[in-house]
This record gives C-alpha cells, structure tokens and sequence, in this order.
C-alpha cells in the first residue's frame, strides 16, 4: 500500500509496537516515519505530508494537543488525519481534539490487534 | 475522586499487561522490598490534580524481556536489558498512571499526567516507603519475573 504514515511518540518502545501494527495493517516499511514528539513531527510533515498520524499527547518539547492546534494552522496539513493513541482520558480533552479534526482515538493500553484495526479502517476510509 | 485500593490497581495493572504485551501475571508472595533489590529498571511518574500522586514502576530483568518482547513480538531472548529497561518501565509508568487517573477520575475531573522519568535505586527505595506510608503498592509475578507498582499521596 502506498499510504504514508507517521507515527508520534516519545516512547521508543511504543513506536516499535505502532511500526509493527501498522506493517501488518498493509503499510510498506518505507512509507512509515517516527517523530519523538509533536514539534518533530510538525517538521516532518512540512517536508513530506503523511495520510496518518499516530499521534500521542504526552510528550515532551510539544504534547500532543499543542501538535494538533499547530496542525489545524496549516492548511497545507488538512488532508493529514490523526488518530490519537494516548493515555488520557479526560473527555473535554478529548471533545477539544475532535473540535479541531482528530478522527480516531485509541487508548493504551490496547491490544496490538485494536491499533492494526485501526490503521486498516482509517486506509479504508481514505 | 474515586477511591482506589491496591486489589482493585493490581487488578488494572494485570489487565494492562495482558492487553499490551500478552503478559500473564498474578499475585505473589514476594514483599515489595524483596522485588525492589531485584529490579533492574525503575520509572517514576508524577499526576497532579485535585490530590497529587507518585506512581513508581520497577521490574525485574525477566518482566522487562517478557513486556517488551509481547509489545514489540520478537522473542524474550532478543531483548537486551540495558537497551529496552528504561523504555519499558517508562511507558509502563506512563501507561499506569494514565490508568489510575481513569480510576480517580473517570475521565470528568482534570488531573493531569507528567513524563515518566527515570528514577535510581535509592529513590525507588525512598518513594516505596511513601508509598507503603501514605498510599499503597502492589507485587504481580509471572513466570519470567516480578513487577513492583507504589503509588503514593505527594
């Protein structure tokens, strides 16, 4: 598949879980990229757009809400959707992403097999 | 905010195990000290809201190979200790403590999570014994080997 994806997180370990799912989702290795955080990826995506963003919000140098308010300026990223795969759970948190165009939300901790899904349904819907 | 009780953590911390990493635990006989001289990595995490929290991971050179081998799906054996311990109690810290600010909360009441950081022998020592103070701990084994979680009040 040609789909380009990103995935955002500071935890390497996380990263390689979301690699993994996203290979077996159908992805080709060279088309998936890691950011440790929000200001990487925004520099990544301004070089070379992605379809997905995996996106967490508890990072540092940009959390995950400041990436996705930074995003929403650019209107050369608002083909770009973001799914959120985060810890938090706080629901006007949450109601705040969706305002400014998350699509999807995963919480951790998940089954490899719910982020693989995921990532198939969000393909699917491009 | 919701009570919490070490079972009902305990219970949460197995779940998560299972659901992220495939990772069969229960609880054992170990005391919490005898797990911490064992440890080969800690994290800590600090959560803040309407009361202020400090969750400490630490896990054993077995449970480090055993979570990050089921996250990552390579075999046990791969995982180098020195290279994986750190990350994986961290984003365990990160994972538990987003976990029981669920607990408290159920999602309505602000908390807010910090970045899991690393922590030493000695303040992992220190922070058990607020936590065996003023909070409370909890010790799941499985076969490869123990986790130690303390959460106590700041």
């Amino acid at each position: 598949m040609n789909y380009r994806i990103l995935i955002v997180d500071d935890s390497p370990l996380l990263r390689a879980t979301a690699r993994r799912a996203v290979l077996q989702a159908g992805a080709a290795p060279e088309n998936v990229r890691e950011a440790q955080n929000g200001r990487e990826a925004l520099d990544l995506l301004q070089k070379q757009p992605a379809d997905v963003v995996l996106l967490d919000i508890n990072m540092p140098v940009m959390d995950g809400f400041q990436f996705v308010e930074e995003k929403a300026k650019l209107p050369a990223l608002a083909g770009v959707r973001v799914a959120l795969v985060t810890t938090e759970g706080n629901r006007k948190r949450l109601e705040r992403m969706t305002q400014l165009g998350v699509e999807h939300y995963l919480r951790k901790p998940f089954e490899p097999e719910e982020l693989r899904s995921l990532v198939q349904t969000m393909f699917e819907a491009r | 905010m919701n009570a919490v009780t070490a079972d009902s953590f305990a219970g949460l911390v197995g779940v998560a195990l299972e659901r992220m990493a495939f990772v069969v635990t229960e609880p054992v006989e170990q005391t919490p000290a005898e797990v911490l001289v064992k440890a080969a990595a800690h994290a800590v995490i600090d959560l803040s809201g309407p009361r202020d929290y400090v969750v400490t991971v630490s896990a054993t050179a077995g449970m480090v190979r055993e979570i990050a081998s089921g996250m990552m799906g390579m075999d046990s054996d791969e995982i180098d200790v020195d290279d994986h311990g750190r990350a994986t109690v961290g984003e365990l810290a990160n994972i538990l403590g987003g976990e029981l600010v669920m607990l408290l909360t159920n999602g309505d009441e602000p908390m807010a999570l910090g970045l899991p950081r690393d922590a030493t022998d000695e303040e992992a020592g220190e922070l058990l014994d607020r936590a065996q103070a003023h909070g409370f701990c909890c010790v799941l084994g499985s076969e490869a080997g123990s986790l130690l979680v303390a959460v106590g009040e700041r």
